[in-house]
């Protein structure tokens, strides 16, 4: 299962990186990430559950960061 | 000391990551200098693969002769003390609970496993002795539980928790495959695929097999037992039975 999870994530990672721009693939590897903690957490251990959560929480500040920007560029406009 | 250094702090997971980093790096040089997106993604990228990679696979890892080694020698001696208390009974799993937080196996004395009923010990961290019984706690294989977390196993299917502990022991090549089967009558069938050795033929199950009876035991928050087992050479079946809830035997 981890090893599901790692050609998962990675391929993941590749396929929307070439696809998406830099804010949306920040924000779609985020999903990816979210869904694969929310499956696979019976798999992970407590480590890599740690260290996976902590890049979660990184990504949501990015996420959050995008969303106030789009929204300070439209109020401006 | 540049051996010490070596072995103990860059592991394979860090050159994997350290590998990801550095081409990360680059990527989003490149992108940067030429202005080309797909390159500033696949750095970032680089940098979520290998902190994936960091993450899931295992730091250490021990030989697995030596580790089989050092549990035929830790079941030995419990073999040992049933043998020398003349203990004969069924294995017992018990769950955590609060008075017993890392659970337990106790083997009765005779298998009248009706005799647990009148269990009623002082209990403390690792073995005591009764004169229905031996507890043993924590329980052969606890290591493994305690790797995916106990609060993970409960409130799970037995299928789950045990799906759980064959991904762990799969991954690290303890056994093939494990089937359980729910049967009639509060009896679970469980059959392990794994090479069978000396130590299987104890009356206490190896850490590997005692993990999931364990884990079993944990997501149904019932006391179970062996009342049966059968070993072939590349397989061990169990039959379990559901003895009690968790709440009737609480001291």
């Amino acid at each position: 299962m981890r090893n599901y999870i790692i050609l998962f994530l990675s391929l993941w990672a590749v396929i929307i990186g070439i696809l998406a721009p830099t804010d949306i693939y920040l924000i779609l590897l985020l999903i990816g990430l979210l869904i694969t903690v929310s499956i696979g957490e019976n798999y992970l251990t407590k480590e890599g559950k740690f260290i996976l959560k902590s890049l979660i929480y990184v990504l949501l500040l990015l996420f959050i960061s995008i969303v106030v920007n789009k929204i300070y560029d439209i109020l401006v406009k | 000391m540049i051996t010490i250094f070596t072995t103990k702090f860059i592991t394979k997971r860090l050159i994997a990551f350290i590998i990801f980093l550095i081409s990360g790096i680059i990527l989003i040089y490149f992108g940067t200098l030429y202005g080309v997106v797909t390159y500033i993604n696949l750095g970032i990228g680089a940098f979520f693969i290998g902190i994936v990679i960091y993450s899931l696979i295992p730091d250490r890892v021990v030989d697995k002769n030596i580790y089989m080694t050092t549990v035929e020698n830790y079941h030995s001696i419990l073999e040992n003390i049933l043998s020398i208390n003349n203990i004969k009974g069924n294995v017992v799993y018990i769950p955590p609970y609060y008075n017993l937080k890392k659970g337990g196996i106790y083997i009765t004395k005779t298998e009248n496993i009706e005799s647990i009923v009148n269990f009623i010990p002082m209990v403390s961290d690792g073995l005591l002795h009764y004169r229905h019984g031996i507890l043993i706690t924590p329980p052969p294989g606890y290591e493994f539980i305690e790797n995916c977390g106990v609060d993970n196993l409960c409130n799970t299917y037995p299928i789950q928790s045990t799906s759980i502990m064959e991904q762990i022991l799969k991954s690290n090549n303890l056994l093939n495959e494990v089937e359980i089967n729910e049967n009639e009558n509060n009896e679970i069938t469980l059959e392990i695929n794994r090479q069978v050795n000396k130590s299987d033929y104890g009356i206490i199950p190896i850490n590997v097999d005692s993990s999931i009876i364990l884990a079993v035991a944990i997501s149904l928050n019932k006391v179970i037992y062996i009342k049966d087992s059968e070993k072939y050479t590349n397989k061990i079946i169990y039959k379990l039975k559901i003895l009690m809830d968790i709440e009737d035997i609480i001291w």
